[in-house]
């Protein structure tokens, strides 16, 4: 594709009309833009927020242990301390800034105008922004959270935790979990559907392959968090004992369902940077990466491998030693992909002529730390080892040479290199220098001493230590290290209020000569034309692309149908398949994150009714926002360029609002079997609370649930193909909607007069139940909201994207139940 | 070939071999698990432990998959139809991803030949 779609000039006022369109709200109404760009730019700003509030609790902790028994912070206040700062570190900056940055960059690196659903990213922001902010503020009213980062019970159940604390956690957490998960759905469909024409898999940029693993990995593991904060929020508010030994429950579980996804998520945070990387180490070498491949890869088995991982955080608890082995063996085996990577930066650097400019001294600081902090991963994978270096300082030192070398360097050197796409100016070289100094001799001053605290015996998470212990002076420098590496942090604040200007509508260039699209001049639309792409640098390989795009030679130049669009195109060879319209500016995805919000946080202290009513309130906005997003074919096949013409509305599997819901029903099945984990984990270490057969309820309600829930699919596909006749489909979809209720209830009702509070099974069967409830309700909005849309005359045999999505959600949650029923009352039979 | 099977198939084949771990490395990781829980560890068959015999069974398994996956990336039918395609990248990851695969499940399971079953350590 090397002929230009559209030669020749642009006619009068099609770009004034592209403007026109893209323009995003003015004055107070800019609350409700919904542009990646603008999302983006609020998403990086705010985990940096989040970054510098966690920063500062750091600095009082060092301040703190500085010198033996000091009284600066009391025990508490330190608790609740080191608690936010891990986690609000974990969740609140380091997931939503990888998360931030693909926001703010794919669509241009794929030549996109936006995302594919830029209401649910504005959704995530501003939920994660509510939520990342009232949970912070719960210090100032001495409720944060105080059990550690990862919460383990039982000194978090509500027998050593009574007060609220915990629960601002729980239920905090597992509400920006909800946003981190939007976030996923958003760039997983971005990636693989609105890649520019021709951009083949194999010509991805590599930051997009490790956007989509980075997705593929919190879809499957960030149900598992979100899950084991269910249940101990269960524990804690109804007593259902999942995690009491004493009733046939068991710690453990949640320390596997939590480092299920702990685990993966040190790689969540990881891969992205190494994508980044990716992408700057050849700009700045001049040279297109060495080993695409591999790393792509490398990417891929990281994305695995890291799911084989979570039992190294429990080598002490007592299981099996072949178990243990098997975990060894995956944990050293991650560094084999990871060090692909590291050899594939180093080759392409001494393949080309590397710049030795900010971005550069960033990514040689990031080789640097982060390797030290694999060796240190390698060396704690090792069970003898790590039983000598469980929970001390050597812990905290390889942790944050991971993550901060892993991530935040790297996330500096993508701020100094990419923020001339978006600001009037460039940072400053000069200050660049003095922040990556200050940093670098900082970071390695405060936390390589760590390494030796440890190895000395300091434990982790104690608020001070006896003098006659000999850690003074260590933790002395590291303190010293913390501050310096702080005044680096600092100073990069002051070059970013001195010089990051931002703007929708002029760059600053491609300054560094980088190969690829999000280089391109760009402005509120994103790119003037879509290119054809044919290389991994489209910009080395054709030097007069970015003219070519800015003159409109390329795809889509215009807005055929006078709204937001951009092209979707095929996920495997990126044929062009249809113009998808685009929403634009809306208060509803604002007021449903307002209203999810307050629906989570107001639950933590008890406040059920405002609770409820917040939950309904973004019910309505949701129900609200979706109502315009199926528009049907309002407007002919449109011509984009070279002949091509495309359709303006797809439904089916080629929709790409059907590939969003298929994402969501993988979260939703990890979600399941995270709680058929819990079910058959309870059995295996206390089968004795397990019913034997001949106590177990009859089969005949179950029979009877099952063969609803099978009348349920059976109305749906009846629907599906009735869509032509009104009438027969509504009262399918009404049929179906009561079998699914009803399958529910008698679900619910077979197992009598079990106590959820009475024991481990007990518990475990209702999670199972509950999570069906929540997903049967959730279904059922989904076939009332469909029908509204029928009597509305929304709804057809071709305008049908609402009622595929419904239809989808339906047969899961059928299959759910009937897996469920299966579970529940042939797994005790069988055992 | 409608857009999400075609995706779905190339996703498939891309990642066949890491799956392949994954589906061993939870076999084991389940059945060591039950039987050191609920079986009887010290049973044995022809003199050899039950549960090593069984973990070898689910390896030479898992390499036999792995085997398969390879021979189709790099000769058989994927490999064409990568090419026809244009995409050869397909099979080569395909490839790649089960040799990195294979290696993965042996050094996974090396250790059940030495290591002792079910006792904490």
């Amino acid at each position: 594709m090397t002929e230009l779609p559209n030669p020749g000039l642009r006619p009068r006022g099609e770009y004034e009309k592209l403007l026109a369109i893209w323009r995003p709200p003015s004055g107070w109404r800019f609350l409700s833009a919904v542009n990646n760009t603008y999302i983006g730019m609020f998403y990086v700003g705010t985990a940096l927020l989040f970054f510098i509030l966690a920063g500062i609790l750091a600095l009082l902790m060092r301040v703190q242990l500085a010198v033996p028994e000091n009284q600066f912070l009391g025990p508490e206040t330190y608790n609740q301390f080191f608690t936010m700062h891990g986690t609000v570190m974990m969740f609140l900056f380091a997931v939503p800034a990888v998360e931030a940055v693909g926001v703010l960059l794919l669509p241009n690196m794929l030549g996109a105008r936006d995302l594919p659903f830029p209401r649910l990213s504005a959704y995530a922001y501003w939920a994660y922004l509510v939520g990342g902010l009232v949970f912070f503020a719960s210090l100032f009213f001495d409720v944060a959270p105080d059990g550690g980062w990862f919460l383990y019970p039982p000194l978090s159940s509500i027998v050593f935790s009574p007060g609220v604390n915990n629960d601002f956690w729980l239920l905090g957490i597992g509400f920006i979990e909800i946003s981190a998960i939007a976030g996923a759905i958003e760039l997983i469909v971005g990636i693989l559907r609105t890649r520019a024409p021709g951009m083949k898999l194999s010509q991805m940029p590599v930051f997009a392959w490790a956007m989509l693993v980075l997705g593929g990995m919190i879809v499957f593991a960030f149900p598992a968090v979100i899950v084991c904060t269910l249940l101990l929020e269960l524990e804690r508010a109804f007593h259902w004992p999942f995690f009491m030994a004493d009733k046939g429950g068991d710690p453990l579980l949640w320390q596997h369902l939590f480092w299920f996804f702990g685990h993966p998520e040190v790689y969540i945070i990881f891969l992205p940077a190494a994508g980044m990387v990716s992408m700057m180490v050849p700009a700045m070498a001049q040279t297109p990466l060495m080993g695409y491949r591999l790393t792509v890869l490398a990417l891929l088995a990281t994305g695995f491998l890291s799911f084989g991982l979570w039992v190294h955080h429990m080598y002490t608890t007592g299981i099996p030693q072949l178990s243990l082995s098997l975990f060894t063996a995956a944990s050293m085996a991650v560094a084999v992909p990871s060090g692909i990577q590291v050899f594939a930066w180093i080759a392409t650097f001494a393949a080309g002529k590397a710049r030795l400019c900010t971005p550069t001294l960033f990514l040689l600081g990031f080789l640097f730390i982060f390797v030290l902090g694999g060796l240190t991963g390698v060396m704690v994978a090792l069970v003898p080892f790590d039983w000598q270096a469980h929970d001390s300082y050597f812990v905290v030192a390889h942790l944050h040479y991971v993550l901060i070398g892993g991530m935040v360097f790297p996330l500096f050197a993508a701020m100094y290199y990419w923020i001339p796409t978006v600001s009037k100016r460039t940072l400053s070289e000069k200050l660049g220098r003095w922040v990556f100094a200050l940093m670098f001799i900082g970071f390695n001053l405060a936390f390589f001493p760590m390494h030796i605290t440890g190895m000395a015996g300091m434990p982790r998470r104690v608020y001070t230590y006896a003098e006659s212990l000999g850690w003074g002076p260590l933790n002395l420098l590291s303190t010293v290290g913390a501050f310096v590496l702080a005044s680096g942090v600092l100073l990069f604040l002051i070059d970013l209020a001195r010089n990051f200007r931002p703007t929708g509508a002029a760059d600053t260039g491609n300054v560094w000569n980088a190969g690829t699209l999000e280089w391109v001049p760009n402005s509120v639309y994103a790119l003037r034309s879509i290119p054809a792409v044919n290389g991994r640098e489209p910009l080395w390989e054709r030097p007069t692309l970015c003219e070519e795009i800015e003159a409109g030679h390329w795809y889509l130049p215009d807005a055929p149908t006078g709204r937001r669009e951009t092209i979707v195109t095929h996920p495997v060879d990126a044929r062009p398949q249809y113009i998808l319209q685009l929403p634009g500016p809306a208060w509803s995805s604002f007021i449903a994150a307002l209203g999810t919000a307050a629906f989570f946080l107001l639950l933590t202290v008890k406040l059920v009714v405002p609770a409820l009513a917040g939950g309904i309130v973004a019910i309505a906005a949701i129900w609200r926002w979706a109502w315009t997003t199926d528009p049907g074919a309002t407007h002919p096949p449109a011509d984009i360029g070279g002949g091509i013409r495309l359709p303006v509305y797809a439904s089916g599997p080629v929709s790409h609002a059907w590939w969003a819901t298929v994402v969501l029903l993988l979260v939703m099945g990890s979600m399941f079997l995270s709680a058929v984990f819990a079910y058959l984990f309870l059995w295996t270490v206390s089968p004795e609370y397990w019913p034997a057969a001949d106590a177990l309820p009859g089969l005949g309600m179950p029979a009877l649930a099952a063969a609803l829930f099978v009348a349920s699919v059976l109305c749906a596909q009846y629907a599906s193909k009735r869509l032509d006749r009104k009438r027969a489909s509504r009262i399918a979809i009404v049929a179906g909607l009561v079998t699914l209720l009803a399958a529910f209830a008698l679900a619910l009702r077979a197992h009598g007069a079990l106590s959820p509070a009475e024991s481990g099974y007990g518990a475990a069967v209702y999670a199972l139940l509950s999570l069906l409830g929540f997903y049967v309700a959730a279904t059922a909005t989904m076939q009332l909201y469909t029908l509204a849309r029928s009597w509305y005359g929304l709804l057809d045999a071709a305008r049908r994207v609402t009622f595929d999505n419904t239809r989808l959600m339906w047969l899961y949650t059928a299959a759910q139940g009937l897996l469920t029923l299966a579970l529940l009352h042939g797994y005790p039979r069988l055992a | 070939m409608s857009a999400e099977r075609s995706f779905a198939l190339t996703a498939l084949r891309m990642g066949a071999g890491l799956l392949v771990w994954a589906a061993h490395f939870a076999a084991v990781y389940v059945y060591v698990a039950l039987v050191c829980a609920h079986g009887n560890p010290g049973s044995e068959v022809l003199g050899f432990s039950t549960v090593r015999v069984v973990v070898m069974l689910m390896t030479l398994l898992a390499l036999g998959a792995q085997w398969h996956i390879l021979h189709q990336a790099l000769r058989g039918r994927w490999r064409k139809e990568a090419q026809q395609d244009g995409q050869p990248f397909i099979a080569w990851i395909a490839a790649a991803a089960a040799a990195a695969g294979a290696v993965a499940v042996l050094w996974s399971a090396l250790p059940t030949l030495w290591i002792t079953l079910c006792v904490p350590p």
